[in-house]
């Protein structure tokens, strides 16, 4: 029985009989998913094909954050300040089914209010929102025609996430670790970092279908990690003691009841929980850096913002750097994440301030250590905003054409991807549909988005949909 | 046991015989093919296995039997009757049995037999309102039920419950099922002006099925009010093939199912029924002569206040006095309006605009129009729709409610069968719930579920008698095994979330009896309560934030805790509550160190613990064993054996009570059930 020798079965413990049962049979892996041991889920599996990186961390930026004020660079747009959107760029609009781009804004163009400069080698213009950001740009691939199906935050981040504009279905980090597993005994495989979280809840990060093995554990990044992670006080002396009865008994329990291997399992998770409380802990102890590091990752910024989205990215780091597979970090200190719509400079200056600094930091510092090539860094949100203005000085939400950038695992550096019209509107070279975004990452795990399927409710469910819809971003993967 | 195939004049006369006068023979000219769940639904022979005679107590179980030995499985023994009474307990009330209950059924055994001991604690069981809870609870998941909206702000729902109590009664009261289904899919068809009766007023309330899916509140702002349409049809579409027919309609939205034989007009056929379909967030529901004593009170007070309004318009701005006793007394009329009961429910426009065939499911591409219809493999013509009672809805829900319990549809029985088998046994006959497709598991003991089936509909569709039918059977009363891996054994299962928190509150004397109302919001921890989107923008109409109930009403069960959809309450996700966006006919069960340090270290854990020491302390007095009697009596509803004693003792003699409980409450035997 051994509790040890179970407990080294990893952070979550195993699956009971009915997973087993599904992982085995008509609701389960589908056609090509990967074999799953039910006792040992987490276990690193084998990807399809040789990979480029090995870990994600996935830094999504709720709310829209404006492709024209950042790194989609329109002087077409600056020229046409206060002018009405030209013509035929609106029938274009108009005309596609991203029509409803245009409704609630004003026909006046808004010029960015941001000074722009080309960067680095590549030459790239960056907005002097992110001037450290800036400093990366030739290890940067930018894609500057993402589209989503929704100009809704909700729905458009479902699909950022999932694949699909509905609430219900499995996000990138449980697709990716129902593929590959985790590296990490002793934490779980499938983080997730936030403040406030992103629009639409939980639904962004779910496992959706998939076994609970799959689940994100969310981090805090201040205190304990964990909920739950130390006993109430009037226990904790006597914590050891209790953990050795739980134990007896559950060993007498499962010694009669030969064959349920979950008890097992049961009696695994138990000693993995007392262990947690010092490995997770000393996860969390970010202190234990060095104030260089420190320094580096703004966690002395005046600006409380960026201490609170440098501890998180410096725990992203710490987590990668400890075999977790996949860190999913959100930037929302408040309700309104990047939702400019009204006076979008009060909304986007300080909003940069706070993640500038410890984005910049968190790729130079994976570089330093030699995690950069096995680890693959996405920049992203749910779409980006109109060159229309809406409002009092603000942008509405754009579906038709964003920019998003990878890094680090096996991106080819300095490229740029796709374009958007002369002002950025919509996507009119590479049009990208999330799922192709989605199919990209997979591929940098080394995983096939049409194989990674799971069979549930009578189909095969896969992060982009039907066998055969998505494509790998040529150009992106070198 | 394989099914065998009769002549066509056989099944005939069986239909005949299951539902004489009313029966629609319609699909009877053509049997469907397709799956094997869409053959027409057959009694099987009832075997009559030469050995182990004495073994079965019904027909039920000669199926199982039969199965068992066909296998070369000997049939088990029974269980012990304190397992039995434990199991039970849990499987038709989710709850623990209290240990006095526990020791009367184990005297009653030896006194009047099994059989009679169990017949009569079933009654028992079947007549208390937790049976109705626990029930509930299955078909809350098949529907995906939630208190709120999902989306950007998950707005609760303030009516929802309504619509959960509804089921809980429906249960309880053992409506017939194929009423239950009427009344979900059509009940404002059925009723015509205000309810009349509290059954009407339960079938208004009944449509809340037909509301509880994700709605995105905010698609109008963006121009996407006719998405947030083709999602909410396409839903009803879906969860109803899939609560009702065990079919998945899900692939056919975009293209041609790829292992059934459901073309992509099946789809929109089934989604023409729903067409019609609008919010009836103002229908009043209270009964007739409330409604119009209540409009005539308020036409009353709205004349009044017409009076006083235009008199306030004429009086003087300078004169103060004489406006503030208007204004006074106009606001003393509008408090004295009378609001009207309202629900969560749904109804019809008059007219349902033309269905159209969506290319790529997109709504933006419509292509031809259909009409309401069943799937094509049953009858590929559109369905007759009969003029309903109330006038001013279409008929058509109600024309896909009649095909759905009419003999002509085999599903629904089987369907419905296999989840109550579920509920009961642990283990389904058919081990996909919501897929009876042909990329379903196909099922374990065939002849067993038609006969279940069949018998199901012969009784009334009365789904107590059913339980009850499966509960005094000796395939339900066996003794369990871990290696179990045949239909007809039983292994032991983990507890539901919900059961796991009850089993808590119940054994610590800290479950309190509050049935139905509105949902309990517990406390949830700082950072969450602190960050969360939609609670930090908090609305007047009390719809986006967290409002936690005060600590008296957290003493629940776990069915009446708030359930948000973008806020799962903690200690039931980590132990797996389903995703509440799509229907979920069986849940998964893993076992995860979070669930460890939630049970370990978590405040209702703890609270649990401490309630249980100070029970134990107060019911048993001092001496040591007697308190471990009782601990063991009160959570394991058995003994202690020797070594179990021996393991306490140490930790008792040091005073640590508390400690004892602690681990008893996250020993593996209290959150299994054998």
């Amino acid at each position: 029985m051994g509790g040890a020798a179970a407990a080294r079965r990893g952070w979550l413990a195993g699956l009971g009989p009915v997973a087993l049962a599904a992982l085995a049979a008509a609701d389960g892996r589908g056609d090509d998913g990967p074999a799953i041991d039910p006792l040992r889920p987490l276990a690193p599996r084998r990807p399809h094909f040789t990979p480029r990186a090995t870990r994600v961390i996935f830094l999504f930026m709720v709310g829209g954050p404006s492709q024209v004020d950042t790194f989609d660079h329109k002087p077409a747009l600056q020229a046409l300040d206060g002018q009405p959107l030209p013509g035929s760029l609106r029938a274009a609009i108009a005309g596609s089914r991203f029509a409803n781009v245009l409704h609630g804004c004003t026909d006046r163009l808004l010029a960015s209010p941001y000074r722009w400069q080309r960067h680095g080698q590549s030459g790239t213009w960056v907005s002097e929102l992110f001037p450290a950001v800036a400093r990366h740009v030739d290890r940067l691939c930018f894609i500057h025609s993402l589209q989503a199906d929704s100009n809704n935050h909700a729905p458009a981040s479902y699909q950022a996430h999932t694949g699909d504009i509905r609430a219900g279905k499995a996000s990138l980090g449980a697709w990716a670790t129902y593929g590959l597993g985790s590296e990490s005994a002793e934490l779980p495989g499938y983080v997730v970092l936030f403040d406030a979280g992103p629009l639409g809840g939980a639904a962004n990060y779910s496992h959706g279908f998939l076994p609970a093995a799959f689940q994100p554990t969310r981090l805090r990044d201040a205190g304990a990690p964990l909920p739950d992670l130390a006993p109430p006080e009037e226990f904790a002396a006597g914590q050891r003691d209790t953990l050795d009865l739980i134990r007896r008994l559950g060993i007498r329990h499962a010694r009669q009841r030969p064959g349920l291997t979950e008890l097992d399992a049961r009696l695994a998770s138990y000693e993995l929980a007392y262990r947690m409380q010092s490995s997770a802990l000393e996860l969390g102890d970010v202190e234990a850096e060095t104030p260089a590091t420190l320094r580096a990752y703004g966690l002395d910024h005046a600006d409380e913002r960026t201490r609170a989205f440098g501890r998180k990215c410096l725990l992203a780091r710490r987590l990668v750097e400890r075999g977790v597979r996949f860190v999913q970090l959100y930037d929302m200190p408040d309700k309104d994440g990047w939702d400019a719509h009204a006076q979008l400079a009060d909304n986007h200056t300080p909003r940069a301030r706070w993640t500038d600094q410890p984005i910049a930091a968190l790729v130079s510092d994976l570089a330093a250590r030699g995690l950069l090539d096995e680890t693959l860094v996405v920049w992203a949100s749910e779409f980006g905003r109109t060159p229309l203005v809406q409002g009092n000085g603000g942008r509405n939400h754009n579906a038709a054409g964003f920019t998003v950038w990878l890094a680090g695992g096996g991106v080819r550096p300095g490229q740029r991807i796709g374009a958007t019209d002369e002002l950025g509107y919509m996507a009119i070279e590479r049009p990208t549909p999330f799922a192709d975004l989605h199919a990209t990452i997979l591929a940098a795990l080394g995983l096939s988005n049409d194989a990674l399927s799971y069979r549930t409710a009578g189909r095969d469910e896969r992060l982009t949909g039907v066998a055969g819809s998505a494509t790998v971003i040529p150009g992106v993967l070198g | 046991m394989t099914p065998r195939r009769r002549p066509r004049w056989h099944w005939l006369l069986v239909v005949a015989l299951a539902a004489p006068a009313a029966a629609d023979p319609q699909g009877l000219a053509h049997a469907p093919r397709g799956p094997w769940a869409v053959e027409p639904l057959i009694p099987p022979v009832v075997p009559q296995p030469a050995v182990h005679a004495d073994w079965p107590r019904g027909d039920a179980d000669r199926f199982v039997l039969a199965k068992l030995l066909g296998d070369g499985q000997p049939p088990p023994p029974p269980a012990d009757p304190r397992a039995l009474a434990r199991r039970l307990s849990f499987d038709l009330h989710g709850l623990p049995p209290a240990p006095e209950a526990v020791e009367r059924f184990v005297d009653a055994v030896a006194a009047v037999g099994l059989d009679a001991a169990v017949a009569a604690l079933v009654d028992d069981l079947l007549a208390s309102p937790h049976y109705g809870e626990h029930l509930a609870r299955a078909w809350l998941d098949v529907v995906r039920y939630a208190d709120s909206n999902g989306f950007d702000w998950d707005e609760f729902r303030p009516q929802a419950w309504r619509y959960r109590d509804y089921v809980v009664r429906a249960f309880n009261d053992d409506k017939p099922f194929d009423r239950f289904v009427r009344e979900q899919l059509a009940g404002d068809e059925l009723v015509a002006g205000p309810p009349r009766t509290p059954a009407e007023q339960d079938a208004l309330l009944a449509t809340g099925y037909l509301r509880l899916g994700p709605h995105d509140n905010a698609a109008g702002l963006f121009d996407e009010q006719d998405r947030s349409r083709a999602e909410l049809l396409a839903d009803l579409t879906e969860t109803t093939a899939t609560a009702f027919l065990g079919l998945t309609f899900t692939c056919c939205r975009c293209h041609d199912h790829k292992h059934d034989p459901f073309p992509q007009t099946d789809h929109y056929r089934l989604r023409a029924f729903f067409a019609a379909v609008r919010f009836a967030d103002d229908l009043p529901l209270d009964l007739a002569p409330e409604q119009e004593l209540a409009a005539g009170h308020n036409r009353a007070v709205d004349e009044d206040l017409a009076r006083f309004e235009a008199e306030l318009a004429l009086t003087a701005e300078a004169d103060g006095p004489a406006r503030e006793a208007l204004s006074a007394r106009i606001a003393a009329l509008r408090a004295d309006r009378r609001a009207m009961l309202h629900g969560l429910v749904m109804t019809d426009s008059r007219a349902a605009p033309p269905t159209h065939l969506l290319l790529q499911g997109d709504h933006r591409q419509p292509g031809d129009t259909v009409e309401p219809g069943i799937p094509a493999l049953f009858d590929a013509g559109p369905i007759a729709v009969a003029a309903p009672p109330n006038p001013r809805t279409t008929g058509r829900r109600l024309a896909l409610a009649e095909w759905i319990v009419s003999p002509a549809n085999p599903l629904t029985p089987r369907v419905t069968v296999n989840r109550i088998w579920l509920v009961l046994h642990g283990q389904a006959l058919v081990a996909t719930p919501d897929d009876f497709g042909t990329a379903g598991a196909p099922p374990d003991d065939r002849a067993l579920l038609d006969h279940l089936a069949h018998r199901f509909v012969a009784d009334g569709w009365s789904v107590k008698r059913l339980v009850r039918l499966i509960v005094t059977g000796a395939a339900y009363r066996q003794a369990s095994r871990g290696d179990a891996d045949h239909v007809g054994l039983r292994r032991p299962r983990r507890l539901s979330a919900e059961q796991v928190r009850d089993a808590l509150l119940a054994v610590s004397g800290l479950l309190d009896d509050r049935r139905g109302g509105p949902p309990v919001w517990p406390p949830l921890p700082p950072e969450v309560l602190a960050s969360n989107p939609a609670f930090l923008d908090d609305n007047a109409e009390k719809t986006k934030g967290w409002y936690p109930s005060p600590p008296e009403a957290l003493g629940c069960r776990s069915l009446y805790l708030v359930q948000k959809r973008n806020t799962p309450v903690p200690l039931l996700a980590t132990l797996d509550l389903p995703d509440n966006a799509v229907p979920c006919g069986r849940r998964t069960v893993s076992t995860t160190a979070p669930q460890a340090l939630a049970l370990l270290n978590g405040a209702l854990a703890a609270d649990a613990a401490r309630a249980l020491a100070a029970r134990v302390a107060h019911e048993a007095g001092a001496d040591p064993d007697s308190r471990l009697d009782r601990l063991f009596a009160l959570a394991l509803q058995r003994p202690p054996a020797d070594e179990e004693r021996a393991a306490c003792r140490d930790l008792l003699a040091r005073g640590a009570l508390v400690e004892v409980c602690r681990a008893l409450l996250n020993s593996a035997e209290f959150v299994y059930v054998d």
